[in-house]
C-alpha cells in the first residue's frame, strides 16, 4: 500500500507564510490544503497556496549539474561542476581580486542556505559582495526604517493587525499579493475599521477604501508630509509620544510647514480635500496602521519614502500597540530571513555592520577567517560593474535577475560580460540559460530548514519528498562548493546544525531552535530559549532608544513625463502568479487564470492614441521597446500605465531603468517614462 | 477518546483494517495521518477536538492507495458520516470498503457549528418538527430581494477565487470542475464574475450538499458562503422530502428521471 | 449583472423543439404581437438545460429568463420536463435567495399549438420586468 502523508510546511510564495500540508502518496506530492489551525493562514490559504503542489514533479526541473560547452548544455556529475566552479572563481580571484566577483543568494531559500551562503563568500571567498533580491524589493525598508527606529523590519503582528480602527494602505495591493494579510484588514474592516488606500490604480481593496488617493506615482513624500502638516496645523499630534520617545520633531516641524494642501496638490495631482481628510481619519481613528509595499520602496526615494511613513507613525503615537505600527509587507516568503541572515554586503547576520569591527571579529572567530573590512556591492551596483567589466565572475542562487531586474537589455549584457557565471536553481530560468555551469537545486518541499515571513516569524519547511535525480538541497551544494574551495566548517550533517551555529552568532534568533519550532512559530527578537518570541515591536523604547524623526525633503522622480515619453510606466504583481513566473508558470491551475501581459491605461488616454481594449500597443522607453495588449480601464489614473512583471517574453523590466536609491540602492521601478503607439 | 484509541489500535493489529484515517496531534502541529501497521506509535496522540479537515477526500486519498482490498478506517463527525453516504452515491469509493468510527463534535465545536446534524435532522424531519433557528437566514428570507441583492454583493466583493470553497468541500469532486470553465467563469479576474462564481457551485452541489459548512471555514475573506447553500440543503428537504446525507439507499431525485407509463402501456 | 452589456436582450427564452419553440413560432406566423426584446434559444428539451445557461444568461445582463417545456405527460423524451421542474425549483430557491427579484425566472408549460400563450407569457414577463425596473429607482 502506498503510504500516504500530509507533511506540514510553510508556503513558499509571498511573505505571509501560510502553514501549508502537502498531501504525499509514496514518493509524489499530489495536493496542497491548508493547516487547520495556524497563527497566520488559520485554515485557509490563496490559489497559490493550494496549488503550490503543480510545479514540483514538472518534468523540466533540473536534475543533474549541466555545463556549457561549445554553446549548449551537457549533463556531467557534481565534481566536474563544482570542480570548474573553484577553478574559474579561483582564477578570477587570483588575478583580479576576491572583489572581483559577486554572489546572489536568494530569498527563496532557506535560513539555514542564506546564511551558509554568507559565510561562504565572506569566509572562503574573501569578499562582501554578497546581496539579493531584497535589494529589489525593500531595501529601502531596511535602510530606512533602521534608520528611524534601529529595526527595518515590519513593527506589528499580521493577526494584530485586525484590531486597526484605520488602515493607511500606500503602495501596497495587499489582497493580490498578501491575501493572508488582506483576510485581516477585511476583519478590522468589518469591526469599523476605516480604509485609506493611496494607489495610481484601483486595486481589490480600494473599493472598501473610505478614501482612495490615486495620487502620481513618485509623489509620495509630498502627500505624507501633508499630511503631517495637516496632523500638527490641527493639533491632532501625540505631544507625549513625540516628547518621551523621538527626537529630531522640532526640525520635521519647520520644514513640514511648506508642505500645505494645497502645495501638496499640485505635486501629487489629487485633491487638497482628501489630503486633509486622509491626514485627520489616521490621526484620529486610533489604533491606526500604516501597511505599505513596493509603491513606496521601489524610487529613487524609497529610502526617504520609508523615513516619511515612520515618521507619520511616531508623530501621532501609532506605534509600539497593536493594531498600529509601520508595516512593511515583504513580498518572497523567506526575503525577511535572507536579511536576517546577513545575505547583504553591509550587514552580517542579525543586521551587525561589516565596518564595525568588534562585531566583525566575533565572526571571524567563529569562521577562524578574516572578513573584508569595507563594504561589499549590492546586487544592482554589480551589474553596473559586470557590464563594465568590473565585476569578472559571478554566483547566482535561485534568483532570476533577467526577468526581475530593471533594464533587461543591460542585464544580458552584463551576464554576456561575465568570465565566468554558475547559476544554481530548480529549474532552467531566464537567468539560467546565461551560464556556463548550472546546478540542480532541491526545492523547498524536498529539504529541512526554516523560513521567516514578514511579520518576523520563524516557522519550520519540511522535506515531504526527495529531489528530483541528483539535484541537491542548496545547503549540501554550498558545503560542497566549499569543499571544492578545500574550505573548513562547512561540515554540516544536518539544517538544524547550521541553525544553531546561525544563532549563536545572531542574537534576534539566539533562544529559537528546532524543538521549539515543534511547539509554536516565534517571531524574533527572540534573545534566549524562555523568551516568548515579539509580536509587537518597540513597546517602550525603540530598538535604538529614541525614535528618530528625519527631515525629509521633497523630491522628484528619476524620470518625468515629457514631449518625448508623455506616459509613466509603473508595474507591479498580480494574484495569480508570481514574481519571476519560475514556479507559478509550471502551475497549469494558475496559468489558467492568466499567462499573458497587459497593459493598463485610461479610457481618455486610449482614445487620444486610437487604442482600443485588447489591441496591441508599442511600449517604448529610453531601454527598449515592448508590445503588448492593451487593458483600457477607468481605474487607472489618466498619464500612467501599468504592466505585470511576471512575463519574460512580454518582459516589463526591458522597459524600467536603473535609477538608484543612493542609499538603498533600490531602483526607481515604480517610475519609467514611456511612449505608446498603437501598433 | 481512550475507547477510539483503543479501537483503532485494535482494528489495525486484528487486520480487520488496512489503515485508519485520523487526526494527530504533534506540538504545533494537528495533520491528520495514515496510521497503519507501520506507525501504531501515533495513535496514542489522535485527537478530536481540533478543527475540522477535508477528511472525506483525504479518505477517497487512501482507498485509491490500497493495494489490496482491506478497509479503510475513518473517525467521523456526523456530518462527516452524511459526506460519506453521499460519496458512497456517487460512486467516489465504496462503504463497503470502510470501517466508520463515529464520534461527536466536542461542546466548543458544536456550539459554534450551524450545522443541522447535531440535531439530529433526519428524525426531526420525520417528525415534522421546525429546522434550528437561524437568524442570519431568517432575517434575509424576511428582507427584500433588494436587501439580499446588497447583502450578497457586498461580501461577494471580497472574493479572491482562491477556490478553497470548492476544494475542501466533500462532495465537489468532478474531475472537470465549471468553475475553472472559461465559458462559465471569466478567467483571471477579481473579483470573480458575481453571482455566478458561487452559485454554478451551489446548483451543481444541491443535493448533494449536506451542510457541513467546510466552504466557510475555508474562505480567507469571511464571506458567509454557509448561508446559501443551508439554504439550498432546507429548501430540498422540503421541496423533495429527501435529505442528502442521512440514508444509503434513498436516491436523489435530481440524479433520476421518473418516467411516466404511456397511455396503453 | 453586468450593466454595461447594452446588446443582451432584456429576456432570455429557452424553449424546447417540440412543443414552446414551435408554440412561439405560430405566434410568430400568426402575427400575434408580442414584446421584441427577446431571444429565443431552441433546445431540444427543457431536460437538458444545465442551470449554467440560465445563470450565464443573467451574468450577461437577461432582466428576466423564462424555461418553456411541453406539458407533463406530453414531453417527446418521456419525463425530461419534469428534470427541468425540478432543478428549476432549486435555482429559483438560489436566485431568490442572492437577491435576484422576484419574477425574474419564468418556468412555463407551452404545447406547440398554444401561440396565443406564448406570447401571454412574454407580454407577461415583460410587464413584469418593467415593474421591476420602476422599483429599483
Amino acid at each position: 500500500m502506498a503510504h500516504v502523508r500530509w507533511i506540514p510546511t510553510t508556503c513558499v510564495y509571498c511573505g505571509c507564510g501560510c502553514g501549508l500540508l502537502l498531501e504525499t502518496t509514496g514518493d509524489k506530492i499530489t495536493k496542497a490544503l491548508p493547516q487547520a489551525a495556524h497563527p497566520v493562514s488559520d485554515a485557509r490559504l490563496c490559489i497559490k497556496g493550494w496549488n503550490i503542489h503543480q510545479f514540483i514533479h514538472n518534468e523540466k526541473r533540473l536534475k543533474k549539474p549541466l555545463i556549457k560547452k561549445n554553446g549548449s548544455f551537457v549533463e556531467v556529475d557534481w565534481d566536474e561542476a563544482l570542480s570548474l566552479i573553484a577553478e574559474k572563481i579561483g582564477s578570477t580571484i587570483k588575478a583580479h581580486g576576491a572583489d572581483s566577483t559577486g554572489f546572489l543568494s536568494s530569498a527563496k531559500c532557506t535560513n539555514e542556505e542564506n546564511y551558509l551562503f554568507q559565510k561562504f563568500v565572506r569566509s572562503v571567498i574573501g569578499t562582501n559582495n554578497v546581496d539579493h533580491c531584497a535589494r529589489l524589493c525593500h531595501a529601502s525598508t531596511v535602510a530606512g526604517l533602521a534608520g528611524s527606529f534601529g529595526s527595518g523590519a515590519m513593527t506589528n503582528s499580521i493577526p494584530d493587525l485586525e484590531q486597526s480602527k484605520c488602515l493607511f494602505i500606500i503602495g501596497s495591493n495587499t489582497t493580490e499579493q498578501h491575501p493572508l494579510v488582506a483576510t485581516r484588514l477585511y476583519r478590522a474592516l468589518k469591526d469599523g475599521c476605516k480604509i485609506i488606500v493611496a494607489d495610481p490604480r484601483n486595486i481589490p481593496i480600494s473599493r472598501f477604501a473610505l478614501l482612495h488617493l490615486k495620487h502620481k506615482p513618485g509623489s509620495d513624500i509630498a502627500l505624507i508630509n501633508s499630511m503631517i502638516n495637516v496632523i500638527l496645523s490641527e493639533g491632532l499630534m501625540d505631544s507625549d509620544f513625540i516628547d518621551a520617545r523621538t527626537e529630531g520633531f522640532d526640525e520635521l516641524k519647520a520644514s513640514v510647514a511648506d508642505y500645505t494642501p494645497e502645495m501638496a496638490q499640485k505635486i501629487t495631482g489629487l485633491k487638497k480635500e482628501d489630503i486633509v481628510n486622509a491626514a485627520i481619519l489616521y490621526a484620529k481613528s486610533k489604533p491606526s496602521a500604516i501597511i505599505y509595499s513596493m509603491g513606496i520602496t521601489q524610487h529613487i526615494t524609497g529610502t526617504d519614502n520609508v523615513r516619511a511613513l515612520a515618521n507619520l507613525a511616531m508623530v501621532t503615537g501609532n506605534i509600539g500597540k497593536p493594531g498600529t505600527g509601520v508595516n512593511p509587507l515583504r513580498g518572497h516568503q523567506n526575503v525577511q530571513g535572507s536579511c536576517d541572515m546577513g545575505a547583504l554586503p553591509n550587514l552580517l547576520p542579525g543586521y551587525q555592520a561589516v565596518t564595525d569591527a568588534a562585531l566583525r571579529g566575533k565572526f571571524e572567530s567563529a569562521w577562524q577567517c578574516k572578513i573584508p573590512e569595507q563594504n561589499g556591492i549590492t546586487l544592482t551596483e554589480m551589474m553596473g560593474e559586470a557590464g563594465e567589466g568590473k565585476i569578472k565572475s559571478m554566483f547566482i542562487m535561485g534568483e532570476n535577475p533577467v526577468v526581475t531586474d530593471p533594464d533587461s537589455t543591460h542585464v544580458a549584457h552584463a551576464l554576456k560580460s561575465l568570465d565566468f557565471l554558475a547559476v544554481q536553481d530548480i529549474f532552467m530560468t531566464e537567468t539560467a540559460e546565461y551560464a556556463d555551469v548550472v546546478l540542480p537545486a532541491a526545492c523547498f518541499a524536498e529539504k529541512e530548514g526554516t523560513f521567516t515571513n514578514t511579520d518576523r516569524r520563524v516557522q519550520r519547511v519540511r522535506k515531504a519528498v526527495n529531489p528530483p535525480g541528483e539535484a541537491k538541497a542548496d545547503w549540501e551544494a554550498i558545503s560542497l562548493l566549499a569543499s571544492a574551495f578545500k574550505a573548513k566548517g562547512f561540515d554540516f550533517k544536518s539544517a538544524e546544525e547550521i541553525f544553531d551555529e546561525m544563532r549563536s552568532l545572531t542574537p534576534q534568533y539566539a533562544g529559537i531552535t528546532y524543538e521549539r519550532l515543534e511547539n509554536e512559530t516565534l517571531q524574533w527578537p527572540c534573545t534566549s530559549e524562555t523568551h516568548k518570541g515579539t509580536p509587537v515591536l518597540h513597546l517602550t523604547q525603540f530598538t535604538r532608544g529614541k525614535g528618530k524623526i528625519f527631515n525629509i525633503a521633497f523630491k522628484e522622480a528619476a524620470e518625468q513625463a515629457d514631449e518625448e515619453f508623455p506616459f509613466i510606466l509603473t508595474t507591479g504583481r498580480l494574484y495569480f502568479l508570481f514574481h519571476s513566473n519560475t514556479m507559478t508558470g509550471r502551475s497549469p491551475s494558475l496559468n489558467a487564470e492568466v499567462n499573458r501581459a497587459f497593459l493598463e491605461i485610461n479610457p481618455a488616454d486610449a482614445e487620444k492614441l486610437g487604442i482600443k481594449n485588447s489591441e496591441y500597443v508599442e511600449v517604448e522607453s529610453r531601454r527598449g521597446s515592448v508590445k503588448v495588449k492593451a487593458k483600457v480601464t477607468e481605474g487607472i489614473r489618466e498619464g500612467v500605465v501599468f504592466m505585470p512583471f511576471h512575463f519574460a517574453k512580454e518582459a516589463a523590466n526591458v522597459l524600467t531603468g536603473r535609477h538608484l536609491d543612493p542609499i538603498a540602492k533600490i531602483p526607481e521601478f515604480k517610475v519609467s517614462a514611456v511612449k505608446l503607439k498603437k501598433v | 477518546m481512550d475507547e477510539i484509541r483503543e479501537k483503532i489500535a485494535s482494528l489495525i493489529k486484528d487486520g480487520k483494517a488496512g489503515s485508519v484515517l485520523a487526526i494527530v496531534k504533534n506540538g504545533i502541529n494537528v495533520i491528520p495521518v495514515q496510521i497503519t501497521s507501520q506507525n501504531l506509535d501515533e495513535v496514542s496522540n489522535i485527537c478530536l477536538d481540533e478543527r475540522r479537515y477535508p477528511i472525506e477526500k483525504m479518505l477517497a486519498s487512501l482507498v485509491d492507495a490500497r493495494d489490496d482490498s482491506s478497509p479503510v478506517g475513518i473517525v467521523l463527525r456526523p456530518c462527516e458520516k452524511a459526506a460519506v453516504i453521499e460519496l458512497h452515491k456517487l460512486q467516489r469509493f465504496n462503504i463497503a470498503d470502510l470501517i466508520l468510527i463515529d464520534i461527536d463534535c466536542s461542546r466548543e465545536l458544536r456550539d459554534k457549528c450551524a450545522c443541522d446534524w447535531k440535531d439530529d435532522i433526519a428524525v426531526k424531519v420525520q417528525e415534522g418538527k421546525e429546522f434550528l433557528k437561524d437568524e442570519t437566514l431568517d432575517t434575509l428570507e424576511s428582507g427584500t430581494s433588494k436587501e439580499r441583492w446588497e447583502f450578497w454583493s457586498k461580501h461577494f466583493a471580497r472574493c479572491i477565487k482562491c477556490y478553497g470553497c470548492r476544494n475542501v468541500c466533500p462532495v465537489c469532486i468532478c474531475k472537470a470542475c465549471c468553475l475553472e470553465e472559461a465559458d462559465v467563469v471569466e478567467k483571471g479576474e477579481l473579483p470573480p464574475e458575481f453571482p455566478i462564481f458561487h452559485l454554478a457551485r451551489a446548483v451543481d452541489v444541491a443535493g448533494r450538499c449536506i451542510d457541513c459548512g467546510k466552504c466557510e471555514e475555508a474562505c480567507p475573506v469571511d464571506i458567509p458562503l454557509r448561508l446559501i447553500h443551508k439554504k439550498v440543503f432546507r429548501d430540498f428537504i422540503r421541496d423533495f422530502k429527501y435529505i442528502p446525507g442521512a440514508s444509503i439507499d434513498e436516491k436523489c431525485p435530481l440524479d433520476f428521471i421518473e418516467s411516466i407509463k404511456e397511455e396503453g402501456d | 449583472m453586468k450593466s454595461e452589456d447594452k446588446k443582451t436582450p432584456s429576456i432570455i427564452a429557452f424553449t424546447c423543439n417540440w412543443c414552446s419553440y414551435a408554440g412561439a413560432d405560430l405566434a410568430g406566423v400568426s402575427r400575434i404581437q408580442y414584446p421584441a426584446d427577446v431571444l429565443l434559444i431552441r433546445v431540444m428539451c427543457t431536460g437538458s438545460i444545465s442551470p449554467h445557461y440560465i445563470l450565464k444568461a443573467f451574468q450577461k445582463g437577461a432582466k428576466a429568463v423564462l424555461v418553456a417545456g411541453c406539458h407533463p405527460g406530453e414531453c417527446h423524451y418521456n419525463a425530461g420536463n419534469l428534470m427541468a421542474e425540478k432543478r428549476m425549483k432549486v435555482l429559483k430557491g438560489v436566485l431568490g435567495f442572492i437577491g435576484l427579484p422576484d419574477g425574474a425566472l419564468h418556468l412555463e408549460w407551452i404545447s406547440a399549438s398554444e401561440g396565443i400563450k406564448f406570447a401571454e407569457v412574454i407580454q407577461k414577463i415583460s410587464d413584469k420586468v418593467k415593474e421591476i425596473d420602476a422599483e429599483k429607482v
